[in-house]
């Protein structure tokens, strides 16, 4: 049996490496499709809250005519926050976290506004309308705290070595935060 | 074919065919797999505990006691604070003290951190527990009420129902029925006096072992309701397990995801989090203590070689003056005893180095002697009384096993903090006092030092008054973690 040749070697070493280069790649990528996947269905997810809050909203400010028509700017505020919303549903996350911060204040307003009518108060249907919204309103803080969660777990595969290699020869971009208004944020206290 | 064959046979035939029964039912009762639902983030009814169940193929692990701590905190009953980076460092804060419309097992979860806090707040890894048989106590107790909510919802019903004990209980009659067949034989063929009987004591136990066997509880399994909140509670878990930062949350995350880390928890999909949270035996080494009014490590050192160690006064008198009597004897003996013996061959190779090392270890023994009966005359006639919280209690020495009797305890250990260092040994306890204090409590112990002997012990009601309701207050006690505050 005769011995093995340098060359034999050298090459047995680079085929392994390319070997073990192509399986990082491969992992690297799939793990980075899944990321991506992951930032989409969690948008998806915002997505279907946020709809489920515009079809609350006729409903809410047809309740709120009954007892409040004179009420007319608010109620128009709302209707046209709504519209602008819906109309940048394909915008991006920064576009759209600002007309959603929007319609959230002026519905801020009309619910202020439902304090000084104590019959819309008492009425059921504006009561259940109410209560949907806010369980809309908490899904959808819910939806973005997972979106947020993987676009930066998206964000931080792609821009730290070495997956950023293969994100840049695969076509990864960055994803946007979906920002919430700054008076929302306030009253989250973390102590660490 | 010989007799014995037959009895034999016949008796191993019939054991054997009801194990088979057994081992059918257990296989036809197995919970089915249930398929996940897609992924999502919509939580269901169930409290995270049932959620554990259902979700974890109707096994219940720790993670139901757990994800049903989080969950307190993710609805503002409790608060999770993490001072540092690391989060073993985290303490429980208790935000409402008497909480209301809690399930059963939260309550005991409940319970369980407000029994252990002082002025409100304990550190997490202090929730662990010091007592086998409590902590045993208190999961059978949490698995019962976990196990009977989720039956109550519908999610969740006995392993083997009415039918299978009734298959399994006429099986075992059929087996009995073999085996008292098998002992009739014998019976008839040797000389027994009362075969009838031997037969039937025979049947009649062989029916209440398998029988009684058939009846226990082997878990629970699905119901057509519980597939379909597993399956949920599956998708919910899928939804979690794919956001890689969710499993690296720690429990003071709460505050920012709610309900949501509990419900990681009890699917599983929180690995920081479940790490930190210890609801099992805690380590007997380095054990929390909150005497003194603030929470500390002490770390315990247990004795384990020095024979003197827990003895009482006589047996150390008996071994003091042992050691002074051979003392003696080597001394005053031993060397005229090796030089007459010089003649013999075998003694004269060796007299040399044997003549001054049986005259040193005289010496010894004397000193020794000498020694012990001082210290245990001083440990008698001088002992030091001692105020602190029991630590930890378990048995260091029992008595050999013998056939008739198990072994029997007869000294335990007690590790004692009082306060005065973060670091103590553990006293050796009468194994009778320890049925009269547990782990938690203020005892006042007086004490041998040398023997590290308990000889007294009374009991006293806690120094400080269990958790207290309060809201962030600035004045709480205060955790020091690895010797700073």
């Amino acid at each position: 049996m005769g011995s093995i040749g340098a060359g034999t070697i050298i090459g047995g070493i680079a085929c392994l490496v390319v070997v073990v280069l192509v399986i990082w790649i491969v992992v690297s990528y799939n793990r980075l499709v899944r990321q991506r996947n992951q930032v989409e269905a969690s948008w998806a997810q915002i997505d279907v809250q946020l709809k489920r809050r515009y079809d609350l909203i006729p409903n809410l400010v047809e309740t709120v005519k009954g007892y409040a028509a004179h009420e007319k700017g608010t109620l128009e505020a709302v209707i046209q926050a709504r519209s602008t919303a819906v109309n940048a549903a394909d915008a991006g996350p920064a576009g759209r976290a600002e007309a959603e911060n929007v319609l959230t204040q002026t519905l801020g307003r009309l619910f202020a506004l439902a304090e000084a009518y104590p019959n819309l108060k008492a009425n059921e249907n504006f009561a259940a309308l109410q209560a949907e919204l806010g369980n809309t309103e908490d899904k959808i803080a819910y939806s973005r705290q997972f979106y947020n969660s993987a676009v930066q777990s998206y964000n931080n595969a792609i821009q730290t070595l070495p997956t950023n290699i293969i994100a840049g020869m695969t076509g990864f971009k960055a994803k946007e935060y979906f920002e919430t208004a700054e008076g929302e944020r306030g009253p989250v206290q973390v102590r660490f | 074919m010989r007799p014995w064959v037959i009895e034999v046979g016949l008796g191993a035939l019939s054991v054997g065919a009801w194990l088979g029964l057994y081992a059918v039912m257990l296989l036809v009762t197995r919970p089915r797999g249930v398929a996940a639902a897609p992924a999502t983030q919509d939580l269901g009814d169930e409290p995270p505990a049932v959620a554990s169940l259902v979700g974890n193929g109707w096994d219940l692990t720790e993670d139901a006691a757990e994800a049903t701590l989080l969950d307190l905190g993710g609805r503002d009953i409790l608060e999770f604070r993490q001072p540092a980076n690391d989060p073993t460092h985290t303490t429980v804060h208790i935000l409402q003290s008497n909480p209301t419309g809690l399930l059963p097992y939260e309550r005991r979860v409940f319970d369980r951190v407000s029994g252990l806090a002082v002025g409100g707040l304990l550190p997490l890894t202090a929730l662990t527990f010091r007592d086998q048989k409590q902590a045993q106590a208190w999961w059978k107790g949490l698995r019962g009420e976990v196990v009977a909510d989720a039956r109550a919802r519908g999610l969740s019903q006995r392993r083997f129902g009415r039918t299978q004990i009734a298959i399994l209980t006429a099986g075992a009659a059929v087996a009995a029925a073999g085996i008292a067949v098998a002992v009739g034989h014998y019976a008839f063929r040797g000389d027994d006096d009362d075969p009838i009987g031997t037969i039937i004591a025979a049947g009649v136990v062989g029916f209440l072992v398998l029988a009684g066997i058939g009846g226990r509880n082997v878990g629970e399994r699905d119901t057509p309701a519980g597939r379909e909140a597993a399956a949920r509670w599956l998708g919910v878990k899928a939804w979690l397990r794919a956001h890689d930062s969710f499993a690296e949350l720690p429990p003071s995350a709460v505050a920012v995801w709610d309900r949501y880390l509990g419900y990681g928890a009890a699917l599983g999909a929180t690995r920081v989090s479940s790490r930190v949270i210890d609801l099992g035996m805690g380590n007997r080494r380095l054990v929390w203590s909150s005497f003194g009014g603030t929470w500390h490590r002490v770390r315990v050192r247990y004795p384990k070689f020095w024979p003197r160690y827990g003895r009482p006064v006589p047996i150390l008198v008996l071994r003091a003056v042992l050691a002074l009597a051979v003392g003696y004897a080597l001394v005053r003996w031993w060397r005229p005893a090796i030089s007459e013996l010089s003649d013999l061959d075998s003694v004269r190779r060796f007299a040399g180095p044997l003549s001054p090392a049986g005259f040193a270890l005289g010496v010894g023994l004397l000193g020794y002697g000498a020694y012990a009966i001082v210290r245990v005359v001083v440990d008698a006639i001088v002992p030091v009384r001692l105020t602190g919280q029991v630590l930890w209690i378990e048995v260091w020495r029992q008595t050999a096993r013998k056939e008739d009797s198990p072994p029997k305890p007869w000294l335990h250990y007690i590790a004692i903090d009082d306060g005065r260092s973060d670091r103590t040994v553990a006293w050796g306890l009468p194994s009778d006092y320890a049925l009269v204090c547990d782990t938690g409590q203020t005892v006042t112990v007086t004490i041998r030092r040398w023997s590290r002997r308990v000889v007294a012990l009374t009991t006293a009601p806690p120094s400080l008054p269990p958790a207290a309701p309060h809201d962030r207050v600035d004045h709480e006690p205060k955790v020091m973690i690895d010797g700073s505050e």
